[in-house]
């Protein structure tokens, strides 16, 4: 175990990356991280300070200075501002003298050299001497490595009185295992399902998003050394919603400890997750979508299903991050982050209407439940004013192609879950097997209620001549959140919500908006949802993603709802 | 095959004592079946054993397949020299007849039939007396012995004087009949030339039709070919049709052109469920493709053929003569098709270009001059709609059309030959594609579309491993064992169909690359045959959109077949 943690460490590429363990890392082990490094701002060469007891039992204020793999002659001092020396000089000249809190004045200071790797031996001699000769009574200096750092640990949030073996052997199962991540997911599942199951009082709760935000740390950066993601991405999206679930409590308790502790490993955690998106989405999926069939390719796939398949998943994902993106802006405070971060969405935007139109299995899914994704991906293109031109065309095509995939019993998309019967879809050209693919939809309301925003006749005339004619026995059915939704959206536990059945459709699609709108305003559930009353609405949008729930008509109804209708209905 | 023995005369005795003759009669005998048919026959002569009561018997009807044409072959031969009462004779022939079923072979006893009376001319006049009694059986055998008599009075008799089926033996042995000079053929052809006209009766009109042309085989007459055709074409019946089909298949070198000519268009009333029809007229059709009459047949299928029920599957000779021969005359009929604008004759394309897609229209074929730069481009797309799973002769149409050098549509076929074509297929289509010589006035076009084609590959190897969006072990593996039971289905499907494997033995090797097998020689030897295993195999190339966007394919697939010329 310790040996895995050892080579986590090691392999951490960003120096913010340990920043983002350490602090509860130090927490878990009982010290008070009073300073926790935060982007953009000068930190006068300390990114984390904590009070705690030394080995000698003492009080005394720690200050880490943080470097990524091992301390080289070059990360000691290559005369630029990120090597170690120039830090520590200017804690010892600046921070020391005039950042240190009244309170902690008086307790003596522990320099902490912090790196994931190794001291490597050619430096030593010369990190030694300049801490021998900056050492005094008020001042120390210590060599926190990545053996050091292994071994805290699994002293401190991994302990075994506080993560059983059966725990760990999951943990360590996830992590070996992540070259194939359906079967590490499915360990890491039981590793949330079981640890959280032990969430008996608020510090244990504290305890355990702490413990699990470092295992999906270990579990990505296992996984992004062998090249493979998925897993850390399901990974990560699950421990949001866990996360999620734990804070849920404790919101509109404004004093709470353990809600404050718990919020900032979910803010560390969403960072997490955009990192291990960006990983997958913007370092290997984005800088091919312009190649014809770039993407497509590269699922390797004997079976269209395959392609099909994985390359709804992967707009979704394009959605997801965007949205995150999206809800992160407002909360920058720095305008350069803002600035890069709208440009990023931007790309998102365009590069997602390049990964349909260069993969064009995107225009037609051959899952029903894939209207998760497409509904995903318009929320994101409306809610950034994205290109209705180029959601236009796509959604236009897709009507043609489900009309002509339907009527000629071609790969239409159907109901079923199992990928058995999605690779063999269609199994049979009947009637029959066509009546029970198609039994219901939530990706022809999606369709109806995007296009009536886009006034597109031509293809709402289309999809209403394909119901009247071929799909009579179709339920068209939308979700919504009910009273329950909130205990079990998150969790994934119990089937919750409501199901908003016959819906009607039309050549200008407001029959279909308007009902909707109506269910939506008698229902309750979705305005009493913790992530919605928060304004952490991405939450639901990972949930619906991660629980395969369609996503709730409210979020997109504002975006696409004219209330003219409303009243041109009633007059 | 084994042979047996030639039992002796005690032997074929003991056999017929013991009710075993019969499968006796289904063997084949070693060094000479005459000494086992001449025994037989001597034995019969002689009483000692009776053949002609034989084959009704429950023995012999459990001879089946092959061993049953065995013994049918055994009477054919013996029949003619049989002593033996010939009304046991006729139910021995109906017998035989009757248990060869549809087979081709069938009627063979009738043959031996018409050479026993031959043989017997008193006996054969007693069949003739006793048709005209109104004896079912005699009538049955009476246009052989008919045939036998040679006596053109008797039949021309039977002609005139009946109106039941004795009429239509009665011209039947006609035709058969020898003919001692043109005076005589023309005698039986004024009795026969009455009833061509005789559109009430499909039935007899067919029989006169096939007797009187029986009759010009003898002694020819090209203008009276031409008046019975003439007069048989005006409002045919099925059977006339097929009587047509068949003179066209048997006689079409006693008629000129136009007489052909005459013919075909009556047999555009074709019907697609008379298969015999079908079947004698694809003979004949392929007949007048080696003749000279190319031109009146390739219009007689565009006509036929737009009948959507009728297809060049029925027609599989001559199909396979067009396939074969003339690159040149194929490209015509291909381009003639995809123009017409018959989504049936498009389809029809598809039946002529071999599954192996090894033959391209090489580098003399041009697209006709006067077609428009639109009426190329939608060759180009026919050509794709129909022909996309034989790549490589699509590709070849479409090089055809760019060694036009039309500026209007080069652009446009460009792009076809790169998507869907090579986009699709990059194996034996882009082989071909190589082989354009420079001096081809293809060669530049089809050098931007590799251009492309190379520039699409080297995009698809940028993204490199994306493990995240690799399928999972299970999914692979579930993939794995539906295309195993596909093909293990399609194997038994083809195993089952196959004429080869119905008739040879099989034996399964489980291991090794060669087999050794001890058989026994006549004189009890043993040796050894060896047998080195080879591998037989065929392969297609997969479109690579079918798995990458099969639904856009098959659209874009289907908008090409539907189209229409503007």
């Amino acid at each position: 175990m310790k040996l895995l943690f050892r080579s986590y460490l090691a392999s951490l590429r960003e120096r913010g990356e340990l920043d983002a363990i350490l602090p509860d890392l130090l927490s878990e082990l009982g010290y008070h991280v009073y300073s926790r490094p935060q982007r953009g701002t000068a930190q006068a060469g300390v990114d984390i300070a904590a009070v705690g007891l030394d080995d000698d039992g003492k009080k005394k204020v720690f200050l880490f200075s943080v470097k990524q793999g091992d301390l080289t002659r070059q990360s000691w001092n290559d005369g630029s501002a990120q090597a170690l020396r120039p830090s520590l000089d200017e804690i010892l000249d600046n921070y020391i003298p005039n950042r240190i809190p009244k309170r902690y004045q008086k307790l003596k200071i522990v320099i902490c050299l912090v790196f994931g790797g190794d001291m490597q031996e050619q430096v030593r001699g010369t990190v030694n001497g300049y801490t021998r000769r900056n050492s005094n009574k008020k001042v120390s200096f210590d060599e926190w490595n990545g053996d050091k750092l292994a071994g805290l640990l699994l002293q401190g949030v991994l302990r075994e009185e506080i993560m059983p073996k059966a725990l760990r052997s999951h943990f360590q199962k996830s992590v070996a295992l992540v070259d194939e991540p359906d079967i590490a997911y499915r360990h890491f599942s039981r590793l949330v399902r079981e640890l959280t199951g032990l969430a008996n009082s608020d510090k244990a709760k504290i305890r355990i998003a702490r413990q699990l935000y470092i295992a999906t740390w270990v579990l990505f950066v296992w996984a992004r050394d062998i090249g493979n993601v998925e897993a850390a991405y399901q990974a990560s999206e699950l421990l949001l919603l866990t996360l999620w679930d734990l804070v849920r409590p404790f919101i509109g308790k404004k004093r709470s400890a353990a809600g404050k502790a718990i919020t900032l490993v979910l803010h560390y955690a969403i960072q997490m997750h955009l990192a291990i998106a960006s990983e997958l989405v913007e370092r290997k999926i984005l800088p091919h979508v312009g190649i014809q069939d770039g993407i497509a390719m590269a699922v390797q796939g004997r079976s269209s299903a395959d392609i099909n398949l994985k390359l709804f998943d992967t707009l979704g994902r394009i959605a997801l991050t965007g949205l995150w993106v999206h809800w992160l802006v407002e909360r920058y405070t720095d305008e350069n982050a803002r600035a890069e971060a709208r440009l990023k969405i931007a790309q998102f935007t365009e590069m997602g209407f390049k990964l349909i139109n260069n993969n064009r299995t995107l225009f037609l899914p051959l899952q029903d439940q894939h209207g998760v994704e497409v509904a995903m991906f318009l929320l994101f293109v409306t809610a950034v004013n994205g290109n209705r031109h180029d959601a236009h065309a796509w959604l236009r095509e897709m009507v043609n192609r489900l009309s002509y995939s339907i009527r000629t019993h071609g790969k239409y998309p159907c109901v079923f879950l199992d990928y058995r019967a999605l690779v063999a879809h269609p199994r049979e050209r009947t009637e029959e097997y066509r009546k029970e693919a198609t039994a219901g939809s939530i990706l022809i309301p999606i369709l109806e209620a995007f296009l009536s925003a886009l006034e597109s006749k031509e293809a709402l005339e289309k999809l209403l001549d394909l119901k009247a004619k071929e799909l009579a026995h179709c339920t068209l059915q939308v979700w919504l959140p009910d009273a329950s939704s909130e205990e079990n959206l998150y969790n994934g536990k119990h089937d919750h919500g409501l199901t908003l059945t016959d819906l009607p459709l039309s050549s200008t699609g407001n029959e279909l908006v308007s009902l909707i709108k109506n269910a939506c305003d008698q229902t309750e559930g979705y305005g009493s949802l913790s992530a919605i009353v928060t304004g952490y609405w991405p939450i639901i949008i990972t949930a619906c993603r991660h629980r395969r729930m369609p996503i709730p008509p409210q979020m997109r109804i504002d975006m696409v709802y004219d209330p003219s209708i409303e009243t041109e209905n009633k007059g | 095959m084994a042979y047996a023995p030639v039992p002796s005369a005690e032997q074929i005795v003991d056999l017929y004592g013991t009710g075993e003759l019969a499968a006796e009669l289904a063997r084949y005998h070693e060094d000479s079946e005459e000494l086992f048919i001449q025994r037989c026959v001597e034995l019969h002569n002689e009483k000692k054993i009776n053949l002609v009561e034989l084959p009704p018997q429950p023995g012999f009807k459990k001879i089946t397949g092959h061993d049953f044409f065995t013994a049918q072959h055994f009477y054919c031969e013996a029949i003619p020299k049989l002593d033996a009462d010939v009304v046991a004779l006729m139910e021995c022939c109906q017998s035989l007849i009757e248990q060869a079923g549809a087979d081709g072979a069938a009627g063979q006893p009738n043959e031996a039939f018409r050479l026993w009376c031959q043989n017997n001319p008193a006996e054969g006049a007693r069949v003739i007396s006793k048709a005209r009694e109104g004896d079912n059986l005699a009538k049955r055998f009476v246009t052989f012995a008919l045939q036998a008599s040679a006596n053109m009075e008797t039949a021309a008799d039977f002609v005139q004087s009946y109106d039941d089926e004795r009429r239509l033996f009665g011209m039947a042995a006609l035709g058969r009949m020898p003919m001692a000079d043109a005076s005589k053929a023309h005698q039986a052809t004024q009795v026969l030339e009455p009833f061509l006209v005789a559109v009430d009766d499909d039935n007899l009109r067919a029989n006169a039709l096939f007797a009187a042309f029986d009759v010009l085989k003898k002694y020819n007459d090209v203008d009276k070919a031409s008046n019975f055709i003439e007069a048989a074409t005006d409002k045919p019946g099925p059977a006339t049709l097929h009587a047509l089909a068949q003179i066209i298949w048997l006689h079409h070198k006693l008629m000129t052109s136009q007489t052909i000519e005459k013919a075909l268009t009556a047999l555009q009333a074709i019907q697609s469920d008379h298969k015999g029809t079908l079947r004698a007229l694809d003979i004949g059709l392929n007949q007048l493709l080696a003749g000279g009459n190319r031109a009146a047949v390739i219009d007689f299928l565009t006509t036929t053929l737009r009948n959507d029920k009728i297809t060049l599957e029925d027609f599989p000779t001559t199909t396979g003569e067009l396939k074969r021969s003339d690159r040149r005359r194929l490209y015509e009929i291909i381009v003639r098709w995809f123009l017409s604008g018959s989504h049936a004759l498009c389809d029809n394309v598809g039946n002529l270009i071999e599954f192996e897609d090894k033959n391209t229209f090489d580098a003399s074929i041009v697209v006709p001059s006067e077609l428009t730069a639109a009426h190329q481009a939608f060759l180009c797309r026919k050509a794709i709609g129909i022909l996309f799973t034989r790549p490589v002769t699509c590709c070849s149409i479409l090089v055809s059309v760019l060694r036009g050098g039309d500026k209007e549509v080069i652009e446009e076929v460009v792009d076809l030959l790169f998507e869907p074509m090579l986009v699709n297929y990059s194996g034996k289509a882009l082989d071909y594609l190589k082989t354009i010589a420079v001096e081809d006035p293809a060669y530049a076009s089809v050098q931007t579309a590799l251009d492309r084609h190379r520039a699409y590959l080297a995009g698809l190897e940028k993204p490199g491993l994306i493990k995240e969006l690799h399928p999972s072990d299970y999914q692979r593996d579930v993939v794995r064992q539906r295309t195993y039971d596909e093909m293990r289905a399609a194997q038994k499907s083809a195993e089952q169909e196959s004429v080869l494997l119905s008739v040879v033995h099989r034996s399964t090797l489980l291991y090794g690359k060669r087999s050794l097998t001890y058989v026994f020689d006549d004189d009890g030897g043993r040796r050894a045959v060896s047998l080195d295993l080879h591998s037989v195999g065929v392969s297609f190339e997969m479109p690579r959109q079918d798995v990458l966007d099969p639904v856009g394919l098959d659209f874009m697939l289907r908008v090409f077949r539907v189209e229409k010329i503007q």
